[in-house]
């Protein structure tokens, strides 16, 4: 075990490098920067909102939409001219992006019920997200006119009668069922608040096969490429450790690399942030996962791990530097991503007869689908599941410790090159 | 007992025959050395020798295990040291020797004693400090070289032990095995350069196209074709 800890402490040193370590930091660091930006925005639009308004016709009802508009976190400035021009101008220097002008024969127009037109300029400086932001202002702005016009006009016309009564005649009442449980709740927020594990639990996913997938390529193609291979074979170490030492060692680099990469997420993009008030609709619909479900998750996960690495070691042995390694990596990266955009976009059963085989052959694929599996109760479906990942990987394993006790690790590449010419 | 036994060793890599039919033996504490042309098969021959590469067929015995079956215990005894071999970059020389010497060392005691030997025979000092990826061709094969021979194993397989070096490193090389030799290592080496072998080998064999064609002191051989020096009986045996 003693020479195990040797590889072992060996291959990790190997793998934890700049190369590895620079794109980690940036992507942290573009995370932070992401988020910084985001949540001076997100603070900013909460903070009542400076427009400036000219007011042409100065009535009662015009005044009281001001009013209106300032109680609805809007801060209303009369831009102290009858003149559009001036006004914008006005609005321009003040720094203010919207310019609310009430017509001259408002009162009289709403009134008559002959729906005045209230002009609202939206200044713009450029195409940025903060611009696109004044679209939604517009909007709300329109929204807070209309309303108080029309809870005007019906407090008139239908004296005694609540307005928002006649407005909203109806009420809805959401009703989410799942299997043989229902709960009060909109779909809407069920959706949400499975998000933590629909797309969480994905990214997760992808991220620890992917970075597995190329940290234990890397370690086989290091050797070769540092021609350290030769060498390291003719040491007393059974062989099956050498493999052993690389597997480990690049399922530890991984997980510590999805940790780092889901920290920057979660810290700085807040993207778990799902609606916390919800889990008591979650458990009455019996959405959430037990620690038996959690627990074969883990072994899914575990052995999804597992064929990755045994995989892509066998890919690896036939590559001569770690570029070319690289390269072999690419049909795994795609078998990875598909059942990753699947999980996330569409539903398997969906799919024609030939595409699920497809999917369910794919071993990475019955992790992804575990989840909501879990979640809407088909444990068999995932211990099926489980039990084809074990075989595959067992399988797969043989294959890679034969390659390990064979010439082909040492001729695997050669031969290759042979070929070609 | 014999160090090294090779009875009627074949190997073939798909239709191309490496090494056809070799047999010789060497005598413990004995440098044998392995001569030939590029592509003789010289490298396949030590490969195998060093449980790295199966043989197609025949026999080979080290130190009385046999190859193929007791493996491992050949692997205890022997260090190989690759025609074209590097040390990983991001280790520093003197991590490189630990991390090698861990394969070997009963304790962290014995472990220190086989590293300070290596440190004796690179000679590179303070250089040892640095990642291996900023030394030269000299001194990586030394260290190499170190690292093989650190162990006093009973069989040290060279394979162009002063390939691609200057004629100083290469001097310095050759003294080291002659060292490790009276030292009572068995060395099987081997060479294209047949005027550094007639110096450094008791015993040599001539290959050429997976054959042995022929074997024995250098100073029999000379006698034998009437040559000034192995070159020479080369061609000859050749032609
Ligand atoms: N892995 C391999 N696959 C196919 N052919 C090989 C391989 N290794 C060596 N050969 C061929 O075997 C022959 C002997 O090679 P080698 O043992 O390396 O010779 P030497 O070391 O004497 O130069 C050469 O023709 C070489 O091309
Ligand atoms: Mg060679």
């Amino acid at each position: 075990m003693n020479k195990f800890f040797n590889l072992l402490k060996k291959d990790t040193k190997e793998l934890i490098t700049v190369q590895l370590l620079i794109p980690i930091i940036i992507v942290i660091a573009m995370y932070s920067t992401i988020g910084n930006i985001m949540g001076s925005e997100m603070e900013r639009a909460t903070r009542p909102q400076q427009i400036a308004v000219v007011d042409f016709n100065g009535s009662a009802l015009s005044n009281q939409v001001i009013d209106m508009l300032e109680k609805s976190n809007f801060i209303a400035v009369e831009t102290g001219t009858f003149n559009v021009e001036d006004s914008i101008n006005f609005a321009r220097k003040k720094g203010i992006n919207i310019l609310v002008a009430i017509p001259e024969n408002f009162e009289e127009d709403v009134v008559n019920l002959k729906q005045p037109e209230v002009e609202i300029y939206s200044i713009m400086k450029g195409l940025s997200v903060r611009e696109t932001g004044t679209s939604t202002q517009v909007e709300a702005v329109f929204n807070v006119i209309s309303n108080a016009i029309s809870t005007n006009l019906i407090t008139q016309k239908f004296t005694g009668i609540p307005p928002d009564v006649i407005k909203q005649p109806i009420k809805a009442r959401d009703i989410v069922v799942v299997k043989d449980r229902m709960a009060q709740a909109s779909p809407a927020l069920v959706a949400q608040s499975a998000m933590n594990f629909s797309i969480f639990i994905p990214i997760i996913l992808m991220l620890v096969t992917i970075t597995s997938s190329q940290m234990i390529a890397s370690l086989i193609a290091l050797e070769k490429q540092n021609k350290t291979l030769e060498t390291l074979l003719t040491v007393p170490v059974n062989r099956n450790f050498i493999l052993l030492s690389k597997m480990v060692s690049a399922a530890i680099v991984a997980i510590i690399v999805t940790a780092a990469y889901l920290f920057a997420m979660t810290r700085f993009l807040g993207i778990s942030q799902g609606p916390q008030a919800s889990s008591d609709v979650m458990r009455a619909l019996g959405l959430t996962l037990t620690t038996g479900d959690f627990l074969l998750l883990g072994i899914s996960i575990f052995f999804a791990i597992l064929s990755v690495l045994a995989v892509s070691t066998i890919l690896a042995v036939y590559s001569e530097d770690e570029k070319s390694a690289q390269l072999m990596l690419t049909p795994i990266m795609v078998f990875v991503m598909i059942p990753y955009f699947l999980t996330i976009f569409t539903d398997v059963n969906t799919l024609s007869m030939p595409l699920r085989v497809l999917v369910y052959a794919i071993p990475f694929s019955h992790t992804f689908l575990a989840t909501n599996n879990l979640m809407f109760g088909n444990v068999q479906f995932v211990i099926y599941g489980i039990i084809y990942q074990i075989i595959f990987s067992f399988v797969c394993i043989l294959i890679a410790t034969r390659i390990f006790s064979s010439d082909r690790l040492l001729t695997g590449r050669l031969r290759l090159a042979r070929r070609r010419v | 007992m014999k160090a090294v036994e090779v009875r009627k060793l074949t190997k073939n890599y798909g239709d191309l025959r490496a090494v056809d039919e070799i047999d010789f033996e060497i005598e413990e504490g004995e440098i044998f050395g392995l001569i030939g042309p590029n592509g003789a098969g010289k490298t396949t021959t030590l490969r195998i020798v060093s449980t790295i590469l199966t043989p197609s067929s025949g026999e080979v015995f080290v130190y009385g295990f046999e190859l193929g079956s007791e493996n491992d215990k050949i692997r205890e005894i022997i260090s190989y040291l690759p025609e074209e071999a590097g040390a990983y970059k991001n280790l520093t020389g003197f991590g490189y020797l630990d991390f090698m010497a861990g394969f070997y060392a009963k304790d962290v005691h014995d472990k220190g004693k086989i590293v300070e030997k290596a440190i004796e025979i690179t000679q590179l000092g303070d250089r040892l400090k640095d990642k291996v990826s900023t030394y030269s061709k000299g001194m990586t094969r030394k260290l190499l070289l170190a690292r093989s021979l650190m162990i006093h194993p009973r069989l040290a397989v060279l394979d162009e032990p002063t390939g691609g070096l200057d004629v100083v490193n290469s001097f310095e090389v050759r003294n080291i095995i002659k060292e490790f030799s009276k030292q009572g290592t068995t060395v099987l080496l081997s060479s294209h350069n047949m005027l550094e072998v007639e110096f450094l080998s008791d015993k040599v064999a001539l290959i050429d196209r997976g054959r042995i064609l022929e074997e024995g002191t250098p100073v029999d051989l000379k006698a034998k074709y009437k040559a000034r020096n192995l070159e020479e009986v080369f061609v000859e045996v050749v032609s």
